[in-house]
């Protein structure tokens, strides 16, 4: 069963790069450029993580956290941070908004597909 | 996730179908424990028609064998599949919840 | 889609990011040290150095890691941002401009530019080395402690050898609501080695009524038999470990340890003991002895610290004081968010195909015009007619899918005008408006060195420094002001200033001594204005006297032009100048007024069409190109004149002449021509390089009938109408004057 990750930047070539790296490791991939346009795009179809990026212009990833801790359908849905270093109070707010996992920026392709293989199976 | 329940005299049979995860589970969880008619006898389970289960979903499982237990009756599992079985197998849980390995 | 794609994509991306951040780095120079616009530079820094980081491009990351550190420090509130800073972050965006350009153009950094960087990096340093914060402290010594776990754990692991480690996960009871499935932590932990042993403990599972079937109860014991070490076990759990408590015992661990572990977990000896026993970490033997030992609970007692224990270290903030800082973030002035989502990127190339396929279509529409209204068929004529009108829709809907707005342009000026004031110590504000006139794209790159030239010739020469300014009563502070509108199918743009003006004397000086002009002649201040424009007047050398205005003015008219553009000036003195740029809004197609001369076609830009009559029914000046329109003298040219058309072989007999009134600018005057045929759409081909040499022709066009028609270029004109004119007056002068 193919699962489905959603990566929410608002970097294009960041997410194309993740793109690339994602659908090589299997998984289906649906981009969103930030906030509001990710939880426009949680549509009803199954999403089994969310990568998303914590400043995005529009809105943030941690408003877009708490949006998604409120959607029925999407509520449970694991959700990896990219976090900066240093910035572990972000870090944090993400986390008491729900968003347990992150990533430090920068990271390689190698190492967000290991966060997302302990998270999900692909 | 559905539950279609039978009893007859001796034997109440419980058929999952659907996901049994995290997002269903408080429902799923009204669904097959709110009514504990039956739990007293043996209660055949069958699992084959659950298209996905996480932790939240076997630990549910877990829970109904409880409420069985203490009501009396006796779990079996009756079917399962592939996917309920690797999950079993990981969680490597006594009887009733035992599975034939699969062949290699 | 491949890196290599998405290599350009980064290209274009960090191009555009850097652009903002200094666009907003500019806004803060002028005081607008709003939440947003900090957002904003720090986002620019933050978006670029993640990229760069996933492109392996190290050299930006490095660089970019420091800017953005200090710019969220900044963005906090715990380093404050004062004019060097300024400066210097300013410089910073300069060099990641350059790196980026580097890696883009496939190019080393030159040992020079890296150097630079250091530089910058020092500077920053020092507003960076603040003192840190408990919370790094707290992390420091977390991390120390783990350190020193795994020195132990090496000392009694042989190296390189799969050995069994015990795992105890008592995971937090919120991991499922997050997402967290400790199904894909065990899947994941046997991808390090192999899981000998794992039971499932599912003692905490409470009764019915207080079974919440979203939260965790289950436990998990596990054996791995993996050459991985801790920290690589440890990783596995990074996400959940806040809010559980796991422990992870290395292989050789001694029995005390593992009593430990079943005294301080919650599920009773007996059976903790059973599962290590089962695992082979324990004999039945030991565990009993251990079990009755009274020393080993009285050391339980004291809490000892275990080995392998990850303190579950609270540090959830409570839920209040989160949304209490979110409610005050929402409360700061909003502003709208620059560059706004809802766009996609394309190819200027893929647009610029379009626009002439849309170009095709309409001269191919134009044929089937003339083929249907040949039949006299009715529904075909209606039919084509509908198709006339989505054709138009089409072209206005393409063409605005090249327009940008000005904006962009008129903020990269901040910076020079930032930059030159500082240069020259004058004290000079930027005024920007219209930044949301749009216009074509392809005129945008072409405009910006005409416009860069009248701006730095502003300030250099025409705003005076802060004592003239003084002396002549003026605010301290000159200011240059852009601005853009629309008007009758143009876009204007002013340069102006607020300083001292031209100085018209030594340009009349200049001109008459160049030769330019007769000394007698008396010319309005407006013309002698214009005459800066003049390249005998604007490249002649020591014109720097001449406020510098002169020098490349003829260059810069002569890219206007191109642009089938015009520029003229206003200027008072000791008030200010004013350069007004008028371009047409597009150059890909264009509303036409088709005509003929001599069986020759010809179009004429709609936007510069007056009104048209019988050049008959006019007063005429005797014996010069002018006409009286409705008392305003009006100079004519016969197109058949200018361009030395040959008489048709079979002319018709008495063509009646007309005259096309035109306006360019301030300027009017009449084209004479044999035929009006009406409006066409006008789709531009650029002259072939025959006829470029060629005056008064702008492009070519296709009509509908397969012919060729030149596009006339109407401020030329103009230009050469006045002047026959002005010639012919002036010899008309003095034939008057030698009879005498």
């Amino acid at each position: 069963m193919g699962k489905t990750i959603m990566i929410v930047d608002d970097s294009a070539s960041l997410r194309q790069v993740v793109a690339i790296a994602l659908k090589g490791a299997g998984y289906d991939v649906v981009e969103a450029q930030n906030g509001q346009d990710a939880l426009s795009k949680l549509d009803g179809k199954k999403i089994n993580l969310i990568i998303s990026d914590v400043n995005m212009p529009v809105m943030d990833g941690i408003s877009m956290v708490k949006e998604v801790k409120k959607l029925p359908a999407y509520k449970f849905t694991p959700i990896i941070m990219l976090t900066t270093e240093g910035a572990d109070d972000k870090k944090k707010e993400g986390q008491a908004a729900g968003a347990k996992a992150w990533i430090v920026k920068p990271f390689q392709p190698e190492q967000m597909l290991k966060a997302v293989s302990m998270l999900i199976a692909p | 996730m559905d539950v279609n329940r039978k009893h007859n005299k001796t034997t109440t049979t419980l058929r999952l179908s659907g996901e049994c995860t995290i997002y269903h589970a408080a429902s799923a969880k009204d669904a097959l424990l709110g009514d504990s008619k039956g739990f007293d006898k043996t209660v055949q389970l069958h699992l084959e028609q659950i298209s996905e289960i996480d932790t939240a979903g076997v630990q549910l499982l877990l829970m109904l064998q409880r409420v069985v237990q203490h009501a009396g009756g006796t779990l079996r599992l009756q079917s399962s599949n592939e996917t309920v079985d690797q999950v079993l197998r990981i969680f490597n849980l006594p009887a009733p919840w035992q599975t034939q390995e699969a062949p290699a | 889609m491949s890196m290599e794609s998405a290599l350009q994509t980064f290209y274009a991306e960090a191009e555009e990011l850097l652009h903002n951040m200094e666009a907003a780095l500019l806004r803060l120079e002028d005081g607008e040290a709003d939440s947003e616009t900090m957002n904003e530079i720090f986002r620019a820094a933050h978006t670029i150095k993640g990229s760069a980081g996933l492109f392996g491009l190290h050299a930006i990351v490095g660089f970019t890691h420091v800017v953005e550190n200090l710019l969220d420090r900044a963005r906090a509130g715990t380093v404050i941002i004062d004019t060097h800073l300024q400066g210097v972050l300013l410089r910073c965006r300069d060099h990641m401009a350059a790196l980026v350009a580097d890696v883009a153009n496939g190019r080393d950094s030159t040992p020079d530019l890296l150097q630079s960087g250091d530089l910058l990096l020092r500077e920053l340093m020092a507003y960076l080395e603040a003192p840190r914060s408990d919370a790094v402290a707290a992390d420091a010594s977390e991390t120390e402690q783990a350190a020193a776990a795994a020195a132990q754990d090496d000392a009694n692991i042989p190296p390189g050898r799969a050995d069994t480690w015990h795992l105890s996960l008592r995971l937090g009871p919120d991991v499922l609501r997050n997402g967290m499935d400790p199904l894909s932590f065990i899947r994941f932990l046997g991808t390090l080695g192999e899981i000998t042993q794992l039971v499932t403990l599912d003692d905490h599972l409470p009764d019915l009524e207080s079974y919440d079937a979203e939260t965790l109860y289950l436990a998990f014991e596990i054996d791995l038999r993996t050459d991985a070490g801790r920290a690589e076990i440890e990783d596995v759990f990074t996400f959940v470990r806040d809010d559980s408590d796991i422990r992870i015992l290395p292989p050789y661990t001694k029995v005390e340890e593992y009593i430990q572990l079943i005294h301080s977990l919650p599920e009773g000896n007996q059976r903790l003991g059973e599962i290590l026993i089962q695992s082979g970490a324990l004999t039945r033997d030991s565990l009993e002895r251990a079990l009755t030992t009274q020393a080993i609970i009285n050391q339980q007692e004291q809490k000892p610290q275990l080995l392998g224990e990850i303190l579950a270290v609270q540090q959830a903030i409570p839920n209040e004081v989160v949304s209490a800082a979110l409610e005050r973030q929402k409360k700061s002035p909003e502003r709208k968010p620059a560059a706004e989502a809802r766009t996609i990127r394309v190819d200027a190339e893929k647009l610029d195909h379009l626009i002439n396929l849309i170009g095709e279509l309409v001269i191919s529409r134009q044929r089937v015009d003339l083929l249907a209204a040949q039949t006299g068929s009715g529904p075909l004529l209606e039919a084509v007619a509908a198709l006339g009108g989505f054709t138009e829709h089409i072209r206005d809907a393409a063409l605005t899918l090249r327009m940008v707005q000005i904006g962009d342009t008129f903020q990269r000026f901040r910076r020079i005008v930032r930059d030159t004031a500082h240069e020259l110590g004058k004290s000079i504000d930027l005024e920007i408006s219209g930044a949301e006139t749009e216009l074509d794209r392809s005129m945008v790159e072409k405009l910006t060195d005409p416009l860069t030239h009248i701006v730095r010739n502003a300030l250099d020469h025409g705003i005076e420094s802060v004592e003239t300014r003084r002396e002549r009563g003026k605010s301290d502070t000159g200011t240059l002001r852009l601005s853009a509108y629309h008007d009758a199918g143009n876009i204007v743009i002013e340069i102006s200033d607020d300083g001292g003006g031209l100085n018209v004397e030594k340009i009349r000086a200049k001109a008459v001594a160049n030769g330019l002009i007769d000394p007698n002649l008396e010319l309005s201040s407006y013309d002698l204005h214009q005459l800066i424009f003049h390249p005998g007047l604007s490249t002649a050398e020591k014109v720097t006297d001449l406020s510098g205005r002169g020098v490349g003015m003829d260059v810069v008219k002569r890219n206007i032009e191109a642009l089938q553009g015009g520029i003229d000036i206003e200027s008072t003195p000791g008030e200010g100048t004013l350069f007004r740029i008028r371009l047409p809004l597009t150059l890909a197609i264009i509303d036409g007024f088709h005509v003929a001369a001599r069986n020759t076609q010809f179009i004429i830009p709609q936007t510069t069409v007056l009104e048209c009559m019988d050049l008959a029914s006019l007063p005429a000046v005797k014996g010069r190109n002018c006409v009286n329109l409705r008392g305003e003298p009006i100079p004519f040219i016969r197109l058949s004149d200018i361009f030395a058309l040959a008489p048709a072989a079979f002319a018709v007999q008495d063509v009646r002449e007309k005259l096309v009134v035109v306006q360019f600018g301030n300027e009017r005057a009449g084209i004479v021509v044999e035929h009006l045929y009406g409006e066409v759409q006008t789709v531009v081909k650029p002259l072939s390089p025959i006829f470029q040499a060629l005056k008064g022709v702008g492009g070519s066009s296709l009509l509908g009938s397969g012919d060729i028609a030149f596009i006339l270029d109407i401020p030329q004109l103009i230009e050469l109408a006045i002047l026959r004119e002005a010639r012919q007056a002036a010899q008309a002068g003095r034939k008057q004057e030698q009879p005498l």
